[in-house]
């Protein structure tokens, strides 16, 4: 399957240019993935990873260094990270994600970071699957196939965790709102 | 208070998750600063430098390198369906048996041993009475012992093996997945879906069964119930 993927990038230029955002995103890759993992072994495994799914979709990466590929790369090492956490707590892939930790709950974040920024807030409130299920449809314009095979999930399962994703969303805004 | 409509929530999230993704970065900076800077395992490097050095072939190079892998599967595919084969002449035409099912890791191993009781006929094989549309036979081959038929349908291929029962082992790739089984006449029928193929393998008082096949479930169960009904 690799060899597939692989024979996608058939310029010289695209070869190049990997090997080069491998030598220049690969520590940072890292630490994300060890920061999710806590375990040096399993982050080089995320990593690598990271760098598979995203030669599927390299044809969409700017080809130069710049903040959107960085974003590009660090969203695939995300994204295995949390799937390599979840097989090890013996998750499904497309388990009910209500109960999952959220990036508010990780960062330990408080009130004042968010002045001005509510709707980040809410995003920060969602399970941590259905906010990088967000970020891989609104931040990086990703499709549904894309996103699929990106997160080894079916199609259906993807419009599935969207939908519910929005519809989580939706009700923190909600709840944000009754506060106020 | 009024809920936000489906096209407020695309705009909110076009607008902002980029943002909010940059406050993750800077959260996760501050997260991993006091990481060291982490020197790659040999291994990691091994993998990657393969990984990179795949990327770095020719077209040409690419599409030899996948033959390659595609003649090893097919060579792993055949070692496979012919696994009952592996027995000794000693046991040919014993009946009473024994099934010793083992799952490991990455697949799952199913003995059969027999005693020496010797078959008085000689064996009867039976064939499916129901192939999918489009599968015609490519080879058919009865060794005595065994009935091996393979069947191709463009690239798609099945294959229905039954063998007299003998001491042998049966490995199947069960990797992620599990056996199942479903009973079907008196038969009680172990399956499982792996890596686009369906093996599906039981037994009677005399025969093993084996069928491997690029078809959809309900595909198989016609070809069983057509083995199972003669």
């Amino acid at each position: 399957m690799l060899m597939m993927y692989l024979s996608m990038l058939d310029t010289e230029e695209d070869k190049n240019i990997f090997e080069e955002f491998h030598n220049e995103y690969a520590p940072l890759m890292y630490k994300i993935a060890y920061g999710i993992l806590r375990d040096s072994k399993l982050a080089e495994d995320a990593v690598q990873e990271g760098f598979i799914r995203a030669i599927k979709y390299f044809e969409s990466f700017p080809k130069k260094k710049c903040p959107q590929t960085r974003n590009k790369f660090v969203n695939m090492v995300r994204c295995a990270a949390f799937d390599i956490y979840r097989k090890r707590k013996g998750q499904q892939a497309d388990s009910y994600d209500e109960l999952e930790e959220t990036i508010a709950d990780e960062f330990a974040v408080t009130d004042d970071m968010f002045e001005g920024m509510e709707f980040e807030r809410c995003l920060f409130m969602l399970p941590k699957s259905y906010y990088i299920i967000l970020s891989l449809k609104h931040d990086d314009g990703y499709s549904y196939k894309e996103i699929a095979g990106i997160l080894n999930i079916t199609e259906e399962n993807v419009k599935k965790r969207l939908m519910r994703a929005r519809k989580k969303l939706k009700e923190i805004i909600n709840e944000q709102e009754a506060k106020i | 208070m009024r809920n936000i409509t489906d096209e407020e929530l695309d705009i909110l999230l076009t607008e902002h998750m980029p943002k909010a993704n940059k406050l993750l970065n800077q959260l996760e900076e501050e997260r991993d600063k006091d990481i060291t800077s982490h020197v790659f395992s040999e291994s990691y490097k091994k993998r990657m430098k393969k990984i990179i050095k795949e990327y770095s072939r020719t077209p040409a190079q690419i599409k030899f390198a996948a033959f390659r892998k595609y003649a090893a599967a097919a060579l792993i595919i055949f070692i496979l369906a012919n696994s009952f084969l592996i027995i000794t002449v000693e046991a040919y035409r014993t009946r009473v048996f024994k099934i010793i099912t083992t799952i490991y890791d990455t697949f799952t191993s199913i003995i059969t041993e027999t005693d020496d009781v010797p078959f008085n006929e000689a064996p009867e094989f039976t064939e499916p009475s129901y192939v999918p549309d489009g599968f015609e036979v490519i080879n058919n081959i009865n060794t005595g012992i065994t009935r091996k038929i393979d069947y191709k349908n463009r690239e798609r291929i099945l294959v229905y093996k039954q063998s007299v029962l003998t001491s042998s082992e049966l490995r199947i790739d069960t990797e992620g997945t599990e056996i199942k089984e479903i009973k079907i006449g008196n038969h009680i029928i172990n399956y499982v879906f792996n890596k686009g193929m369906y093996n599906a393998y039981w037994f009677d008082n005399e025969y093993s069964y084996l069928i491997t096949g690029e078809i959809s479930f309900e595909e198989l169960l016609k070809v069983i119930e057509s083995v199972v009904q003669k």
